[in-house]
């Protein structure tokens, strides 16, 4: 397993927290958060229920806002950008793997997957193509015509990475990928997913209690209670 | 514009079709009610409007004096010369008839006793005329040419042959002033018997020919000459003609002599307007639940289109042609179905109660009309999108963390 990182995005971080801190109302959900995730380097985060784990891919995928402290992505401070930019960066730079998937249930596997194409203005001939190689390299063809809702949980978490794949975005932010699959397909799919982002040297920054996949990263920073307590 | 919007309208409007379906009837129905009633309601102003016009005649030509001033002796201010006076009203092509009227009162008496009666001296044409708004019940009408040898005939108001008991071809005596103010007085032949609907008008009137009516008051005179045009859309071109053409003659429209036309307008458009505005307010919470309904079960979704980066106007901007869809389709359907409505009613034969006053009912019927379907196609419209406009600002409102919580 090569831990190999680009020498010279190690210098400007992809992604960057400096003593990030965010609150709900009164309650301090995550303090002191301090890290950087470089260019296709692959990131997990483990902790208990509640330790801040999704908070921080909220925030990390422009999705929620800081409290105090700064998040860069590729040097931009995301707190200053307006919500059209904040858009835009996710449109083109980041793609989401939600605990539940998060497919909309209106359009068909294929359909789904060809939704952040649709959004950058490809072509359909484009379009076709793209989510076909990524369909067919993910074993879902058989189903790509069928809605969302009539699709087993394994075959939606591989609608769910073909829609983060498809666009080659410069971040992917997962949310327990894993986790309402058994562990043989969880284990399959993962491996997948893993060579899709080499290959596409795409960064990836999961949130996970999956140990066979969290040992697969290049790091993996362990949260609790809202504080980073250590870093591998 | 980003063509992933138009196609998130058509991909939502065909998965949810059984929304989609649900929402389409709500707006088709209300639409079609809508259109209804307004057609029902123009139906009730153009025959009112119909059947007063007919009853004075469009234009009505008379002396200065006639509706100004008391008359010192009967027929003082009569129309005189009435053949000079058709003549030059034919030449304007706009009129269809120009038929003199006298009206005139006495008693009418068989051989056990009088009554007073109101008499109105016609060209027999005018029953023609007024088509629908007059029944004869009984009998025939009053004969169109006017012979001085033959019998003098009268057609009795219903209320009126009641009142006497008078059969078809029975005789009664008429008995009037005459311009000279000495008594005349005619044996005259019932020959017809008549029913306006209104029980003033039906208990009092006879109807005779006008000529019938000068010989009776001796004079050559008539009060006025109702004209009728061959189209009532005609009434303010002709009326300006008319009006020039007799300079010292008066010209009056009919609807400033439908004293009763005009009270049961105000009366009716009292009731649109306040049965239109209640069914506006329903149908605009009725169309706002469902649909601020049917977008608050998406919040979810939008949520993950966010993540994905669509904007939350593109997001309104697709709801909201989804709406149109909805919409257009809606209207679609709601004017067929109000064609339909409209031309089952024609055959249908069902019958209003009456209006005010009167006691004959009238039949229901709906107008078609474009206007109608314009307007309130426009309204409902205007209503749909509103209601999309409202109910994605709420969802916009949220956070894209909310959103993406919402069950
Ligand atoms: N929108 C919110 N409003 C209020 N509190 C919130 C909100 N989102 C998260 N929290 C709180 O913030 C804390 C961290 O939540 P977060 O979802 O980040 O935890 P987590 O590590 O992802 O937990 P889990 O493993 O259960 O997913 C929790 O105490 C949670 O109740
Ligand atoms: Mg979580």
């Amino acid at each position: 397993m090569t831990k190999h990182i680009n020498q010279k995005n190690r210098l400007s971080p992809m992604l960057s927290f400096k003593n990030v801190r965010k609150t709900f109302a009164e309650m301090v959900v995550l303090k002191n958060i301090d890290f950087n995730l470089q260019g296709s380097e692959m990131v997990g985060l483990v902790g208990p229920s509640g330790s801040g784990k999704s908070t921080i891919l909220n925030i990390a995928g422009c999705i929620d806002n800081v409290t105090a402290g700064e998040v860069t992505f590729n040097e931009q401070a995301t707190e200053k950008m307006s919500k059209i930019e904040k858009n835009n960066l996710r449109r083109s730079d980041i793609g989401f793997i939600f605990q539940h998937f998060q497919l909309v249930e209106s359009m068909s596997v294929r359909q789904n997957i060809e939704l952040p194409l649709r959004l950058l203005n490809y072509s359909r001939k484009e379009r076709k193509k793209l989510s076909q190689e990524i369909i067919d390299a993910l074993g879902i063809s058989a189903i790509a015509d069928k809605l969302t809702t009539q699709i087993s949980g394994g075959q939606k978490q591989r609608t769910a990475i073909a829609r983060a794949l498809v666009k080659k975005p410069k971040l992917i932010i997962a949310d327990e990928p894993t986790a309402s699959l058994d562990k043989e397909n969880a284990d399959a799919v993962f491996k997948l997913f893993k060579s899709f982002l080499e290959t596409m040297q795409i960064s990836l920054l999961m949130a996970s209690h999956d140990q066979q996949a969290l040992t697969q990263m290049h790091r993996v920073i362990t949260l609790e209670k809202g504080e980073i307590i250590s870093t591998t | 514009m980003n063509q992933s919007i138009f196609h998130l309208s058509l991909c939502n409007f065909k998965a949810r079709l059984r929304r989609t379906l649900l929402n389409i009837l709500l707006i088709t129905t209300a639409t079609t009610g809508l259109m209804t009633i307004a057609g029902f309601g123009l139906f009730t102003y153009v025959s009112l409007e119909q059947r007063s016009a007919r009853e004075t005649g469009h234009l009505v030509l008379s002396n200065p004096l006639q509706f100004a001033k008391p008359e010192n002796r009967l027929m003082e201010h009569g129309l005189e010369n009435l053949d000079a006076v058709k003549k030059e009203l034919f030449k304007n092509s706009d009129v269809l008839h120009a038929l003199p009227v006298i009206n005139f009162q006495g008693l009418i008496a068989n051989d056990n006793k009088s009554v007073t009666f109101l008499g109105r001296g016609i060209d027999p044409k005018e029953i023609t005329v007024r088509g629908p708004f007059i029944n004869l019940i009984k009998g025939s009408s009053i004969n169109y040419k006017y012979n001085s040898q033959d019998d003098p005939e009268v057609m009795l108001g219903k209320g009126l042959a009641k009142n006497l008991s008078v059969k078809i071809g029975d005789y009664l005596t008429l008995l009037s002033n005459t311009v000279d103010d000495s008594l005349n007085g005619f044996d005259v032949k019932v020959v017809g018997i008549s029913e306006t609907g209104i029980p003033e008008i039906d208990n009092r009137t006879l109807f005779t020919h006008y000529q019938t009516a000068q010989d009776l008051l001796s004079t050559d005179k008539v009060n006025q000459v109702a004209i009728y045009l061959k189209e009532l859309s005609f009434l303010q071109r002709a009326g300006k003609k008319i009006t020039s053409a007799f300079q010292d003659l008066k010209v009056t429209y009919w609807d400033e002599l439908a004293v009763f036309y005009q009270g049961v307008k105000n009366l009716y458009n009292t009731i649109f307007y306040f049965v239109g505005s209640i069914t506006f307010v329903i149908i605009f919470f009725a169309v706002f639940n469902l649909i601020s309904t049917s977008i608050w079960e998406r919040t979810r979704e939008f949520g993950v289109l966010a993540s994905l980066g669509f904007a939350p106007k593109e997001i309104m901007l697709s709801l909201l042609l989804e709406s149109t869809l909805i919409g257009l389709i809606s209207m679609v359907f709601a004017t067929i179905i109000y064609g339909g409505v409209s031309v089952a009613l024609l055959f249908s034969n069902i019958m209003m109660a009456p209006p005010p006053g009167q006691t004959t009912g009238y039949p229901l019927q709906v107008i078609f009309s474009g206007e109608i379907i314009l307007y309130i196609a426009l309204i409902t419209f205007f209503i749909v999108q509103l209601s999309t406009f409202l109910a994605s600002t709420k969802i916009n409102k949220l956070s894209i963390t909310q959103s993406l919580m919402h069950l």
